[in-house]
């Protein structure tokens, strides 16, 4: 019985390439620090700060994998089913989360008592506005959590309701203009990033104004505080990680259950036998989408309530991250694009916990190489049977 | 002529006009600038050794997407490894050729190692996944040079200027004019040269015809007996080591190694529309793709700046956001006439991203080539291929006026949603809609029907 679940375990790929990603950095890390104290003192002490920081690491590692994973899906699914890389991505995630703080920011404005300016547009350029102000005191209306959450809700409903209908023109006016020509879609979704990019610029200026989080969301819950001052797991990250869960089972239900999932999971198997059968199968993609310009909407305002700042430079850091976690999942796969961007954040975190230069892009390359090398098709191919 | 050119077809006369022109050009280019008396030379001749460098670079990626249908996306990052490895040997070395020597073994031979490390990832990493690997690879090699700024001066780079040879530095009186580098650059023109028709010379040989065979139909060509992938490293690795040395010809003219020169996405942007725009597997297409995109990229912002500078902006600015002049005092807070500046160049890079894929998606040697075909004695004939041809202008430029209407109602969106709280934001919003709506369906579509009916 034992025998067959560790056998289980070990035929997985991707709960084995988390056990070995996380138990490997635990002792990489105790290693390190033993050496660098010598000696028995060193050891003992090291063990249980060591212990302790592992699991902080770990708990902010997959709460950020959850949240890289709303921002991940749209993309394995446009990528899944309709074969295109969508490098606009990364911009599209960026004007949702601007749009989403400018809207609660232009609603809150009305309510503020006290006004500080952080956000000043960038210099040559007259304020389109005679002054934009982000007031970073009173943002959330009194201390009313209700109206914080209703109001944090409605900034991110209606982001999502630009960003759907962007990704509507978006799919109609760019992408189908390039079904089956890689350089060209490389080139024009590319292009448009760019031009999004630049008109948020316009908008906005260069500097990276700073949220402040709602009074609901700010400090951290403490677990077990009679051990060494506890393990503090921040809110805010609590939250992200409860939206991505939610979001995961959302989908997955949506493509287990509906008619509609059924035929995007027939879509990135077999597209023309869909069309075949008499389903617009040009329908299906605008829905996805749309579908993928939500959940854009949705994590980029949760990742930049996480960083406390927006920043035009979240289209690019971000772009490589969703990339190779969509990679290293598996193309079109939803369960394998979760396990990527855990995986993906567990990594990063703990590289920042034992050597902070490599963390960030180098570790998400080596990451997705020695993975690809590995099971070039991914962890989790929606083909194949990951438990195999 | 035939033996130097490895009898490889131009396939159109205009073409070969053309491209005899370039070469005359940048042949006689410090002279001619000279004769003419061309204002701002240092920045002309800066031009025409991108146009080379170019020119290579374009053309040996076209080894990879257009004959091999290898589609890589890190092209640049051996272009950077040829510049960085001149700087690093250069900076503090004293002048002397040996040390070029050296950089050009260096970087051809890393770039040859690390393309071999490429292609074995690609034969076991197909398609798609090979493409966004060697993206995120590219990305990696950018984040790697930011970080280690101890060897590569991380995003402010290595000037390398004192360690160069006296060859590169000597500047030569032209006609009693201005002074140039003369040495320098025929360096750059004679070897370049060379690669160009070296590259020919692969692309006429059976290898060439071999990996167009792959292109085609991998499957039967491995059927046939061919080695399909030692003949995939093979091209990989020659792509990878002329873009290294394109690397090194490009860093020994402006003297200095940056990531924005070098290394950004964006240079590996402008490698792929080079391909694109001169026409995918050709080589003698990238010589005109380089030519038109590096003087667009050199002269463009300028251009834009005079017209920026008149009273342009404000009219693009009533026509976009209130064609119906109903809003005079409005016109002052919509941010629209910011779009206009010098700043934003990078916007209309994207569009002609947009426009290039949604016009150009054949190439302009592919262009060329098709109308080469037109049997100038049958008169109806002639006339179906014009009409066939105008069709299609006129199919694709409507196509790319509905995006401009679409972008301008987009303006109008965000103008309004900008200024909601003001009097005039709800009416920017209704007539955004407006504007798509009109534009969009009764319009241009009635024209696009009649396009398409025909």
């Amino acid at each position: 019985m034992a025998n067959s679940t560790i056998k289980r375990l070990l035929g997985n790929k991707s709960a084995l390439s988390l056990l070995v990603l996380s138990l490997g950095a635990y002792f990489i890390g105790l290693l390190v620090q033993a050496i660098q104290l010598g000696g028995d003192v060193g050891i003992s002490v090291v063990f249980s700060d060591w212990s302790k920081n592992w699991i902080e690491l770990t708990f902010a590692g997959i709460t950020m994998g959850f949240l890289i994973f709303i921002l991940a899906s749209g993309m394995t699914l446009i990528f899944g089913l309709i074969g295109v890389i969508n490098l606009a991505h990364g911009a599209f995630i960026a004007l949702g989360s601007f749009i989403c703080w400018h809207f609660i920011f232009k609603i809150n404005a009305a309510y503020r008592a006290v006004e500080t300016v952080y956000w000043t547009p960038m210099p040559g350029v007259i304020p389109p506005v005679e002054k934009t102000i982000i007031s970073s005191e009173g943002l959330f209306y009194g201390e009313n959590i209700f109206n914080a959450v209703i109001l944090l809700i409605a900034g991110i409903a209606f982001a999502s309701m630009i960003l759907a209908l962007a990704g509507w023109l978006y799919e109609k006016y760019i992408v189908s203009t390039v079904y089956k020509d890689q350089p060209a879609q490389i080139l024009i979704t590319l292009g448009v990033a760019v031009i999004m990019i630049e008109v948020l610029l316009v908008f906005y200026g260069g500097s990276t104004p700073r949220i402040r989080k709602p009074e609901f969301l700010q400090g951290q819950l403490t677990l077990f505080e009679s051990w060494d001052s506890g393990i503090g797991i921040l809110y805010s990250r609590i939250l992200s990680g409860v939206v991505g869960l939610a979001i995961f089972v959302f989908t997955y239900l949506v493509l287990i259950k509906t008619r509609f999932g059924l035929l995007i999971r027939a879509g990135v198997e077999n597209k023309d036998m869909v069309e075949a059968f008499g389903y617009k199968v040009k329908t299906i993609f605008i829905m996805v989408f749309i579908m993928a310009n939500i959940y854009a909407a949705i994590g980029g305002s949760l990742y930049s309530l996480n960083n406390r700042s927006l920043s035009l430079a979240v289209s690019d850091d971000i772009l490589l991250v969703v990339m190779v976690s969509v990679i290293i999942g598996g193309l079109g796969s939803i369960k394998g694009c979760l396990i990527g961007s855990i995986l993906l954040m567990l990594a990063q975190n703990y590289m920042n916990g034992i050597y902070p230069p490599l963390a960030g892009g180098m570790s998400a390359v080596i990451v997705m190489i020695a993975i690809l090398l590995w099971c070039p098709e991914g962890l989790a191919p929606v083909g194949g049977n990951s438990n195999e | 002529m035939n033996r130097i050119i490895s009898g490889e077809k131009v396939g159109s006369k205009t073409l070969a006009v053309l491209l005899f022109g370039i070469f005359l050009v940048l042949l006689t280019a410090p002279f001619l600038f000279e004769l003419i008396g061309i204002s701002y030379s240092e920045r002309a001749m800066k031009a025409m050794v991108q146009i080379m460098v170019f020119m290579i670079l374009a053309a040996s990626y076209d080894l990879l997407i257009g004959y091999t249908a290898i589609i890589s996306l890190c092209h640049s990052v051996f272009f950077a490894i040829g510049a960085y490895s001149l700087a690093i040997i250069m900076r503090d070395a004293d002048s002397g050729w040996s040390n070029v020597i050296i950089a050009i073994i260096l970087s051809t031979s890393l770039s040859a190692l690390l393309a071999f490390i490429l292609a074995l990832i690609g034969i076991r990493i197909k398609n798609i996944y090979f493409t966004l690997v060697t993206f995120a690879l590219a990305f990696g090699a950018l984040s790697f040079v930011v970080k280690l700024s101890e060897i590569t001066g991380g995003l402010d780079g290595l000037i390398f200027e004192k360690g160069m040879p006296e060859f590169f530095l000597n500047k030569v009186q032209v006609f009693d004019g201005a002074e140039y580098r003369i040495q320098a650059y025929y360096f750059i023109f004679f070897v370049s040269l060379a690669l160009f028709l070296f590259m020919l010379r692969i692309v006429s040989s059976p290898f060439g015809k071999t990996l167009q065979a792959i292109r085609e139909n991998e499957f039967r060509c491995a059927a046939i007996g061919y080695k399909v992938n030692s003949y995939k490293i093979l091209v990989v690795i020659i792509a990878a080591v002329i873009a290294s040395l394109a690397g090194i010809l490009y860093a020994s003219w402006i003297k200095i190694a940056v990531p924005n020169t070098f290394l950004n996405i964006e240079i590996m942007l402008m490698i792929l529309i080079v391909v694109i725009v001169g026409g995918k597997g050709s080589i003698y297409g990238s010589v005109i793709g380089a030519v038109v995109i590096v003087l667009l990229e050199n002269y463009l912002s300028s251009y834009l700046d005079i017209l920026f500078q008149s009273d342009f902006p404000e009219k693009i600015q009533m026509v976009l956001t209130d064609p119906f002049y109903l809003l005079e005092e409005y016109k002052e807070v919509v941010p629209i006439r910011f779009f206009f500046t010098k700043n934003r160049w990078a916007l209309y890079i994207g569009l002609f991203y947009i426009f290039s894929v949604y016009c150009f998606r054949a190439g302009i040697a592919g262009k060329l080539r098709d109308i080469k075909r037109v049997d100038f004695k049958n008169i109806d004939n002639l006339k179906g291929i014009i009409k066939s041809h105008a069709i299609k202008l006129a199919h694709n430029g409507f196509s790319f006026m509905r995006l401009v209407i679409f972008l301008s109602a987009l303006g109008q969106m965000f103008t309004g949603l900008w200024n909601l709280d003001q009097a005039g934001g709800k009416f920017l919003l209704i007539s955004a809609a407006l504007t798509y709506f009109i534009g969009s369906s009764s319009l241009v579509m009635t024209i696009w029907g009649k396009s398409n009916e025909s």
